[in-house]
């Protein structure tokens, strides 16, 4: 495995896999590959595949419909549910430690160890963290109902939490390249595409590990 | 006539089928196909196509040997059942009679 062209290659495949696509297909698409076909062709044969194997799938079990509408509303209404429910909660225990923590920074800290404080930009840290649990939770609770729809769920959950966040990174980046040595704006950056693109998806991630462990485990 | 009806890709996976004979499988048909219509196909509707053909029993599978070139994965071999020969003659059947004496279709004018 020499090269990104064959790791791109390898990435298609895993994700054939991954999504139970026929074997044979799988095999035939490989021999293409190997007989000269470009990478982008392999990309484009790949994303077709999964659309048919998915028709296909509902073809067989219309059942994934409603598995999936009610995926996809889940993580549609999530977002309502923080901002009328758990943020209160998130709110509360924000207010518990932040002034206090900001205000014994302000007094006792010299000006360096307030430049790295402004950089790990702790004043998100406690509802990134909740809201990541709370998908950790959620995704753990649909795979543990449907355990055979487990990647369609973290893929419409990752899909959903990464596009609802475009805006405010897209934001997050046109502040940046404003001021790019401001220290605010590239911690604002930093932080919020670390949580958004990284940990965010990781929770999903393990919240379905989790549980598909736990069924493969009885 | 059967009530079941063909597809225009599902009879044209079917012609493939018959045209590469014993050794039809994904990669020929596909071949077979993007030679006739001077497109480029899709291997996933190829199988899709298959897949359908196979629940109506017009055409039956077998899975071959693991081979290197294709990364130890088998061939699906695919052949055209009787059932699916006698559906092949009947859309054809159809379809000339639909084409047959039709003003528009002659000399190319509406």
């Amino acid at each position: 495995m020499i090269g990104s062209r064959m790791k791109s290659h390898d990435v298609a495949i895993r994700l054939l896999r991954r999504f139970h696509v026929d074997e044979s297909l799988v095999g035939d698409l490989v021999e293409l590959r190997r007989s000269g076909r470009s990478p982008l062709w392999f990309w484009r044969q790949t994303v077709n595949a999964l659309a048919a194997h998915v028709a296909t799938d509902v073809r067989s079990d219309p059942s994934v419909v409603v598995v999936t509408a009610t995926v996809v509303a889940g993580a549609l209404a999530l977002p309502y549910v923080w901002t009328h429910w758990l943020g209160h909660y998130a709110n509360v225990l924000h207010a518990a430690w932040y002034p206090r923590a900001f205000n014994w920074f302000t007094r006792s800290s010299p000006h360096a160890l307030w430049q790295v404080v402004v950089f790990l930009h702790p004043w998100e840290w406690d509802f990134d963290i909740l809201w990541s649990a709370m998908l950790y939770v959620v995704t753990w609770g649909l795979i543990r109902t449907w355990p055979h729809r487990a990647h369609v769920i973290v893929l419409i959950f990752v899909l959903s939490n990464v596009s609802q966040s475009l805006p405010s990174l897209g934001r997050s980046v046109f502040d940046w390249s404003r001021a790019p040595f401001n220290p605010v704006w590239t911690s604002n950056l930093i932080w919020y595409g670390f949580f958004e693109l990284v940990v965010i998806p990781a929770s999903i991630i393990f919240g379905a590990r989790r549980a598909s462990r736990v069924v493969v485990g009885g | 006539m059967s009530r079941e009806t063909l597809g225009n890709f599902e009879l044209m996976v079917l012609l493939a089928t018959l045209r590469v004979g014993d050794e039809a499988y994904g990669v020929p048909i596909a071949r077979e196909l993007e030679t006739t219509s001077g497109k480029d196909v899709l291997l996933g509707s190829v199988y899709a196509a298959l897949d359908r053909l196979e629940g109506k029993g017009l055409v039956a599978s077998r899975v071959g040997d693991p081979t290197p070139e294709r990364g130890g994965r088998a061939k699906k071999y695919v052949r055209v059942t009787a059932k699916g020969l006698r559906q092949i003659r009947e859309t054809q059947s159809t379809l000339v009679k639909l084409w047959r004496g039709l003003p528009a279709l002659r000399g190319g004018t509406a």
